[in-house]
């Protein structure tokens, strides 16, 4: 043990600094002042303050997606903490590394109703990995080592570290980690032995499959296995669908990409893994927006099952084989034993590719309108022509920030992705307001490349509040506002299953033009496909952030569907199949 | 009575593991019958016994998963019933009847013992599994119960 003393805010920050934190964001206050106090002294640590401590929570997020590594978010206690609760939770949900770092008020208030207190830990162990308050100094550097690797390990997620203002000033001799952690919970994955009797199950069922389809999810992001992936698929002849956060883990035009599956997945994807006699479930949960109804979902096909967390294996759909590790080891394994497929597996695919391939065309002939057309009943412009657009103009290549809703959808079905890891969406907990902070912390983590932040007039305006961030951090962002003066997901579930009961989905919008000269940001105005390719071409030559908002129709409806609770064979094609099956036709 | 699912979970003695596995226990919608926790024979280690109603038995391996997700977690497992000492502790507090011995023979049988004896009130204690603990409430259905209250289950395995 060193005789050097520090305090508990300066041995929090030194620790982070130990472990590699080059940069944190929050927003201070009160009872975390003391190690606002100290950030002085640690000039490698690089803070980004928000604008309201949500934000800081999704420009961590944004940040960490983009390049793997933590940003700590440090608020103060009570509002500053519960601001920060849904960007905790939309973490938790998606599985990102997070490290929220909140202030507490003295230990000797604590429970007495103080200023500024609540029960942050209380709040917090629901939709965290793991959360402790710290109530020494001499605790601090175990702790922040601890919360640190539970973040990053196993199945990444949050984890919140609550420390009272008290324990901030105390203090320590304790100002080193431990080298060792004694954390029994925490599971690692050493590489799996290739002998498993499961790895060769699962070879033997992909050896033998006539129809089979791969699900691919957020754990090939998270696991980087890109090259893994594409070699898997390619040695096996599998074609894949992606889950929301699965998309950009193969280039969109590889010819074993089949697009995204489920509530709003492609034709092909969703009726490809409606007659699969086999489902390779590579890093994912089978959410109820991939299922749909789920006693009647897989009914016909083997399911394999490989993923991190082993309490998602069996919770929604039971596998058949089930393989618990880190994806790309576990692909590196399938990969180096697959050894061909049998005659009658061989066999039989053209006719499966044939069935996929006609299921194209039929995507096609309906997205018809979109390409060659491009405007909505009302002469407006439709989402998915916009994001089309910006497909072809961005060749794929760049980074693509959403916010939740149909333009979210349009964005996942149309803009093509061929770069690895280039999607950021909140998927699990769907929270409006993640596309504009988490476009933040993409661009901080990717300054050099372009970052298109495709928002909704509803969702903007959740945390439009951060454009100040980008105002202070002099940052280059480009934002596609479309806007349809709607909030056009929830509009579209009143049209289809509300009776068109449109209550409270219109909104009264401001004056989007000026609200971009009040923060320094450019700003354009389209409302015809003409415009939209040279409205980009500005966007991306302008050197501060921009707007550009378009003019968007708020009668078009995200197609297909598959309407939650329905099977997969019930999938809504488009407007005339919705009239029918609706019964609505009049 | 219904079958009751018994799990057992060695955790590190730290704050909040019981509020953690209690969360889980109502945000999963599981049914929670019993909950201990005490002392083991390491320092430091905390042993849980949690019982679940029969209606959740497809439910169980997943709750054993996400319990073993809690990083200050062990281990933890599902215990089997056939190899299993389960036992809790009952007092029962009744009306003191005219004649005592009818009491004490009756607690006699089922191995229980008085302990304690007041003017008004006499509160008996019986130990044993949770088929024993509801036959004796049954038993003791002719005499009047002011209070029940029991420890809840404890498991170990053979």
């Amino acid at each position: 043990m060193s005789s050097k003393k520090m305090n508990g805010a300066s041995v929090l920050l030194k620790t982070l600094q130990d472990f590699g934190i080059e940069i944190m964001t929050g927003y201070i206050g009160g009872a975390i002042m003391p190690t606002f106090d100290e950030l002085i002294n640690f000039p490698g640590i690089r803070f980004i303050t928000s604008r309201h401590e949500q934000g800081a929570g999704f420009i961590a997020q944004g940040y960490t997606r983009a390049c793997g590594k933590l940003m700590p978010v440090m608020v103060t206690s009570g509002p500053g903490a519960t601001n920060l609760v849904t960007a905790v939770a939309d973490a938790m949900m998606d599985s990102v590394a997070f490290l929220a770092i909140t202030g507490q008020v003295s230990t000797k208030v604590i429970g007495t109703d103080a200023f500024q207190e609540s029960d942050i830990i209380g709040l917090m162990y629901p939709i965290t990995k793991y959360a402790e308050m710290l109530l020494k100094a001499d605790d601090v550097a175990e702790a922040v080592a601890r919360s640190v690797f539970i973040a990053q390990n196993g199945r990444t997620g949050p984890v919140c570290i609550d420390i009272p203002k008290n324990v901030q000033i105390e203090e320590t001799e304790n100002i080193d980690a431990p080298k060792a952690l004694d954390l029994p919970g925490v599971q690692t994955y050493p590489p799996i032995d290739p002998d498993l009797p499961e790895i060769k199950q699962a070879i033997d069922l992909i050896k033998e499959a006539k129809k089979p389809v791969a699900l691919v999810g957020h754990g090939v992001i998270l696991s980087q296995a890109k090259i893994e992936l594409r070699e898997f698929l390619e040695k096996t002849n599998i074609p894949a669908s992606f889950t929301l956060h699965g998309l950009s883990s193969l280039p969109a035009s590889h010819p074993l990409n089949l697009g995204m599956m489920g509530m709003h997945g492609e034709i092909e994807a969703n009726r490809a893994i409606e007659n699969a006699d086999l489902l390779i479930a590579l890093g994912m949960r089978f959410d109820d927006r991939v299922t749909g109804k789920l006693e009647e979902y897989a009914k016909n096909s083997k399911v394999i099952h490989i993923e991190i967390d082993p309490s998602e294996i069996n919770k929604n759909v039971k596998a058949d084989v089930a393989i618990n590790g880190d994806l790309r080891n576990v692909l590196q394994v399938l990969i180096a034993k697959f050894d061909g497929l049998t005659k009658e597996a061989t066999d039989s695919r053209q006719a499966w590719f044939d069935s996929i391939n006609q299921n194209r065309e039929l995507s096609r002939k309906y997205y018809k309108h979109i390409f060659e057309y491009g405007y909505g009943k009302n002469n407006r412009l439709l989402m998915s022509r916009i994001i089309h657009e910006l497909s072809e103009f961005t060749k794929g290549q760049d980074n693509i920030v959403t916010d939740v809703g149909q333009h979210q959808m349009q964005a996942a079905k149309f803009y093509k992705f061929e770069r690895f890891n280039t999607w950021f969406t909140s998927g699990g907990l769907g929270t409006m307001g993640f596309g504009l902070p988490a476009a933040i912390g993409v661009k901080i983590a990717r300054p050099n490349e372009e970052v298109w932040c495709i928002t909704g007039d509803g969702s903007f305006q959740m945390n439009i509040q951060e454009l100040g961030t980008i105002l202070q951090e002099k940052l280059n962002i480009n934002i596609l506002l479309l806007n349809n003066g709607y909030l056009g997901m929830v509009k579209q579930w009143q049209d289809m299953f509300h009776n068109e009961n449109f209550t409270e989905v219109e909104l009264t919008n401001p004056n989007f033009a000026k609200i971009a000269e009040g923060y320094g940001i450019a700003y354009r105005f389209v409302e015809k496909v003409e415009d939209i390719i040279p409205a980009l071409q500005w966007s991306k030559q302008e050197t501060r952030s921009t707007i550009v908002e378009f003019a968007c129709d708020e009668q078009e409806i995200v197609y297909p569907m598959i309407p939650s609770g329905w099977t997969f064979d019930r999938m809504i094609l488009n407007e005339d199949h919705a009239l029918e099956i609706l019964n609505k036709r009049k | 009575m219904s079958k009751l699912h018994t799990i057992l979970v060695f955790a590190q003695n730290k704050r909040g593991v019981l509020e953690r596995i209690t969360i889980l226990i109502r945000r999963k919608m599981y049914n929670l019958e019993t909950i201990t926790a005490s002392d083991t024979e390491v320092e430091g280690i905390k042993r849980i016994t949690i019982t679940f109603t029969q209606g959740d038995a497809d439910k169980i391996p997943q709750i054993v998963a996400q319990i073993n997700k809690i990083v200050e977690v062990i281990s933890v497992k599902t215990v089997d019933s056939a190899n299993t000492v389960e036992r809790e502790i009952l007092l029962v507090k009744i009306k003191r009847p005219r004649n005592l011995s009818e009491i004490t023979s009756l607690v006699n049988i089922f191995r229980g013992s008085v302990v304690d004896l007041s003017e008004q009130t006499v509160i008996l204690q019986v130990a044993g599994e949770r088929k024993k603990i509801l036959g004796f409430i049954t038993a003791l259905k002719q005499f009047e119960i002011l209070e029940i209250g029991s420890s809840g289950i404890v498991a170990m395995e053979r």
